[in-house]
């Protein structure tokens, strides 16, 4: 899996983007990461378990000792200690807990990126405005610590307010159609 | 460490990580009398006794806990649970904690006071002032004797928490209402639920701080395990307050 070569420099110049994929396709947030595997991640999900996303990351070929893991699923069904390079978090809209999570590891690991999974699985849980709100203050932490981001949405919420707003914070929007080369 | 400010001020470092770089001089000035305000299960007592903690082991500011709910030896424990050694801080004789009676008035100051000169304390908490009042008969008694005990607790010159039992989403933060205006700082914890979730989130706000400028903003904080308070001073609160 490879992501065109234009779409590949994107991801490496610009320090903030949202990237917008077809729904149910997990291979293109793939493509995004295969560049990126010898850079140090910090992965946030909220909607997959820390497990899962290790899985996919081993098929991007992402060296486990360079991936930190938020996970946003995990303490919700379990009381489990998180195991090393992971942290819990209580729930996928527990945006206090999150952006905390997300400063401490950016901080403390200086992550290359940020990958943010996803935009999409955030509205189900809060309203657009502070949706825009929390995308744009990480956004802001996010070039603070030098580091970059990457906010992936459905392409079924591009048209949401939220996402709207979001164009206007990040540096870049991809949609996955570049990725494949096409225009 | 904090920071001296010109004007020949000290500042005293709480030792709670993250609060002291949201005041100006990174720290309490000196001889402040601060109101510790929040509802059961906000981390005040934890906030004390890592405040006088940090100040024995670290700044060598001998310091007394003034305990009028559990025995010493539970306040002890409840230390020793973050790893502080504090026996060792009894021993040396930088920190005491006491547990006064609390129904006759003089003799709960005299105790205090003994307490404080005994080991030349730099710091005091009072956990809690609220206790006090309790013992009082009405209103206008709660106010007389909450200034005359400030202005006594003032005059020890020791960096003062008056810890304070609020209930959950008061406007006050004391059960008179009063000790606020007596005390020169009023720093409030608060535990929030999440109106959709299941969750409790930690924050602290400083409501009032004379002597110094300070951050207004709420900051999200947790308790930790092998270390006590942590605030996040660069994180933010999304949570409706």
């Amino acid at each position: 899996m490879k992501a065109s070569l234009e779409a590949e420099n994107e991801i490496f110049q610009n320090n903030a983007l949202l990237l917008i994929i077809p729904q149910d396709d997990h291979s293109t947030l793939l493509k995004v990461i295969g560049p990126l595997s010898k850079k140090k991640i910090c992965f946030v999900t909220l909607s997959k378990t820390y497990d899962a996303v290790e899985k996919e990351m081993d098929g991007a070929g992402v060296d486990r000792k360079n991936l930190y893991i938020l996970d946003c699923v995990t303490s919700s069904f379990s009381h489990m200690k998180p195991p090393e390079n992971v942290v819990f978090v209580p729930s996928p809209d527990a945006l206090t807990d999150l952006n905390i999570s997300i400063i401490e590891i950016l901080k403390n690991e200086k992550c290359d990126y940020m990958i943010f999974d996803s935009i999409s699985t955030l509205l189900t849980y809060k309203d657009d405005p502070i949706v825009a709100r929390f995308t744009d203050f990480i956004i802001g932490k996010v070039k603070e610590l030098k580091s970059k981001a990457i906010f992936t949405c459905s392409e079924n919420d591009a048209k949401r307010q939220a996402v709207l707003e979001i164009s206007l914070h990040v540096d870049k929007v991809i949609n996955a159609s570049e990725l494949n080369g096409k225009k | 460490m904090a920071d001296a400010p010109n004007d020949g001020m000290e500042i005293t470092g709480t030792g709670i990580s993250g609060l002291d770089e949201l005041f100006e001089h990174k720290g309490i000035p000196e001889g402040n009398m601060v109101l510790l305000a929040g509802a059961c299960g906000t981390g005040k007592s934890i906030f004390g006794m890592q405040f006088l903690y940090h100040g024995a082991k670290e700044e060598n500011d001998p310091g007394v806990y003034v305990s009028l709910e559990e025995s010493p030896e539970r306040v002890m424990k409840n230390m020793e649970e973050f790893g502080w050694d504090v026996k060792k801080l009894v021993d040396e004789g930088k920190l005491l904690i006491i547990k006064p009676e609390i129904y006759e008035l003089n003799a709960l100051k005299r105790t205090i006071f003994d307490a404080v000169e005994r080991i030349k304390a730099k710091r005091l908490v009072i956990d809690s002032f609220t206790l006090i009042s309790t013992y009082l008969k009405d209103d206008y008694d709660v106010r007389k004797t909450m200034f005359e005990l400030g202005h006594e607790i003032k005059k020890l010159k020791c960096t003062t928490l008056l810890i304070s039992d609020t209930v959950e989403k008061a406007n006050t933060f004391s059960v008179s209402g009063f000790e606020e205006f007596i005390a020169d700082g009023v720093i409030v914890l608060y535990l929030i639920k999440d109106t959709s979730k299941n969750y409790l989130l930690r924050t602290l706000l400083i409501r009032k701080m004379r002597g110094t400028q300070h951050s207004l903003k709420y900051v999200p904080m947790k308790i930790i395990e092998n270390k006590g308070i942590v605030l996040y001073p660069d994180a933010a609160v999304f949570e409706e307050m």
